[in-house]
């Protein structure tokens, strides 16, 4: 037989479509990591969420922010105290506090000359500042591998399945930071404030809410978001200067799939993609698994701008 | 004698770009300092890149962020039929271009359909989806650790001279990159003064308007798409057996920065602007090499502050500034 690529390779040229079986136990253990996963996408997805429907921003360095909270917890964890609680919440405000501040350095200066070319404007800066951000940090941190000691040693096992006990914690915790960040942007002033500039901007303004002073606090929420699950995966994942490339795409795309102005459509979308990845992971290679989550959010953004779930934004 | 004038008018408002065209004839008269010759080659390579960038971006509206999957999928496609089937290198660039082409017509479909932002996104995505490919044909790309053994450009026999090519002297590669540079910026140049250009420039400021003009618009703009493909695919062949090495990396967005620094230090939506900001984009980042990692971070900071300070590219600002200066200076003398 001629192939169509010269020389044979040597295996068939659709190796990639043969399907190996499944136990019922394989496939259990694949929809809890699936899920187990899909929670830690939908915590770095809403940071990315609020950001791109607060501020009409694409925030390119979530993945830097994402990094910036695995140093400091593996620091504070390291040279302050063991206490992992404090490691996450000191993660947190500290990246809330730099994402203010790098608003309003960067981004502050190009919003004031006017909307046009905003979004790409930001979205050149952002890409920027996370290049800027992995660098330094391969500089004032190294390139070695840092670890962090697990906030929870040991597994559970519910029949033949067995579910790590720090990766169920993550996952937990990433659950109730989500909930937490729906009830502030719900319930209180602040949320309601930056609900409503999300949704119209000269009404909110009338009502008196002030953007200026909104805009920077948005991005520090999204930021310290992107951080959380970068102190709750630290001691899951190693810490390094580009370590958060992957959850800054994943952040990306799971917003891509699952649309904005729904925290329960992120969820969703979230474990969908957590167990797609899962699954195709398993059964070809992680490259395929990215290659799907990638072709999903180009099909999605083609014949869906809006999202699966997303309830705004055409 | 009308023809004569509107070729000295044409010389006039083209003066810069031929003295610089003349400057970059000489330069391999000048120096044989192989090393600065390879920069000069990168930076026409980068070019390139960032011409047909600037015309799909700047003219056209059209914000892709996977403009070097396009320079990839050219690099590979020549280099792999080149080392399969034995093809000439030469027919290496035109392969590259025209498979470079027909992948952009894939991503074509959203890419027309959609507006703004989401392009950026969408050929982000598309240009990851190349990476994986590469990775995972592995058989065929060489994956992660690369595609070594791309044949070099053949001896060329003119008659009177032959031209060889090789890493001793690439005198011969200089002109090569040179020669494909200057067509594509004057192709491109060609293109957006054309009244194609205008139509792009018109459907960029108003998609309705255009429309309401009786405009196609999906065939101005997948125009736009093939030409700067094919030559972000030809260019990115002649990289491939340049280097004679391909790794999957030029996919990363890092190559896309390249591109991005490049035309907004020479200047947005001139064309021209991507030369300029190129030769200073390769010959910064080697000799600030001795910065070792500061060097990424003083990149990202400068491109930060150009998108703050001078949106429309640092020199083209300067330019702009200085001739209103003069202007207002003459303009008090009488």
């Amino acid at each position: 037989m001629v192939t169509l690529l010269g020389t044979a390779p040597p295996h068939t040229s659709l190796y990639f479509l043969q399907i190996s079986s499944l136990s019922l136990t394989t496939v259990i253990q694949l929809l809890v990591g699936g899920i187990i996963d899909g929670l830690f996408y939908a915590l770095m997805g809403l940071g990315f969420g609020v950001i791109l429907e607060g501020m009409d921003l694409y925030d390119f360095a979530h993945g830097a922010f994402y990094m910036i909270g695995g140093y400091i917890t593996y620091y504070s964890i390291n040279a302050i105290t063991a206490d992992p609680i404090i490691a996450i919440i000191l993660s947190m405000a500290i990246t809330f506090l730099f994402g203010c501040v790098v608003d309003f350095l960067t981004l502050r200066p190009v919003r004031k000359r006017g909307r046009e070319d905003w979004v790409l404007a930001g979205l050149i800066i952002l890409m920027s500042l996370s290049v800027l951000l992995e660098n330094l940090a391969i500089i004032v941190f190294g390139t070695e591998y840092k670890g962090v000691p697990p906030y929870v040693q040991g597994h559970v096992t519910v029949g033949d399945i067995i579910i790590d006990l720090q990766r169920a914690l993550s996952a937990s915790l990433s659950a109730i930071l989500i909930l937490i960040t729906y009830v502030f942007l719900k319930k209180t002033k602040y949320g309601r404030a930056i609900r409503a500039l999300a949704q119209n901007k000269e009404l909110a303004e009338i009502s008196g809410v002030n953007p200026e002073i909104l805009y920077p606090i948005i991005f520090g929420l999204g930021a310290c978001l992107a951080a959380a699950a970068g102190s709750l995966l630290a001691p899951v994942y190693f810490i390094s200067p580009t370590i958060g490339a992957f959850p800054g795409l994943m952040a990306f795309i799971v917003v891509i799939i699952s649309g904005l102005g729904s925290t329960g459509g992120l969820i969703l979308g979230g474990i969908l993609l957590g167990i797609t990845s899962s699954f195709v992971g398993f059964l070809y290679s992680n490259e395929w698994a990215y290659l799907v989550a990638f072709a999903i959010a180009i099909v999605v953004i083609t014949f869906r701008p809006r999202g699966l779930f997303g309830v705004r934004r055409e | 004698m009308k023809s004569l004038s509107s070729l000295k008018s044409l010389i006039a408002k083209n003066l810069a770009f031929i003295i610089l065209f003349v400057l970059g004839l000489l330069i391999p008269q000048i120096t044989s300092d192989q090393y600065i010759l390879h920069l000069l080659i990168l930076s026409f390579i980068l070019a390139t890149l960032g011409a047909s960038w600037d015309m799909l971006a700047g003219y056209g509206g059209l914000f892709s962020f996977g403009h070097q999957a396009f320079y990839a999928i050219g690099g590979y496609a020549s280099a792999i039929i080149c080392i399969n089937y034995g093809a000439s290198p030469w027919l290496g660039l035109l392969i590259g271009g025209v498979f470079a082409s027909l992948a952009s017509l894939i991503i074509s479909y959203p890419v027309l359909k959609l507006r703004g932002p989401y392009i950026a996104l969408i050929t982000l995505a598309f240009s990851l989806v190349v990476f994986e490919l590469i990775i995972i044909f592995r058989d065929l790309t060489g994956g992660p650790s690369g595609l070594w053994g791309i044949p070099e450009f053949t001896s060329l026999d003119l008659g009177i001279a032959k031209i060889t090519f090789g890493y001793a002297d690439r005198t011969s590669y200089y002109y090569l990159a040179y020669v494909l540079m200057i067509i594509s910026i004057v192709l491109l140049k060609i293109f957006v003064e054309s009244k194609y250009g205008l139509r792009l420039r018109i459907i960029k400021e108003s998609e309705e308007v255009a429309e309401t003009l009786g405009i196609d618009t999906v065939k101005y703009k997948l125009m736009a798409v093939l030409i700067s493909t094919f030559i972000a695919g030809y260019i990115g062949a002649f990289y491939a057996h340049y280097i004679q090495l391909l790794s999957p990396e030029v996919t990363w967005v890092s190559t896309m920065l390249d591109i991005v620094l490049a035309t907004m230090l020479g200047g947005f939506v001139t064309i021209y602007g991507a030369v300029v900001g190129s030769v200073a984009t390769i010959f910064l980042k080697e000799y600030l090499r001795v910065l070792e990692q500061w060097r990424l971070v003083i990149f990202g900071g400068v491109l930060i502050l150009i998108v703050i300070a001078a949106p429309n590219g640092l020199i083209k600002e300067v330019i702009v500034r200085v001739s209103s200066l003069r202007k207002r200076i003459s303009g008090k003398k009488p």
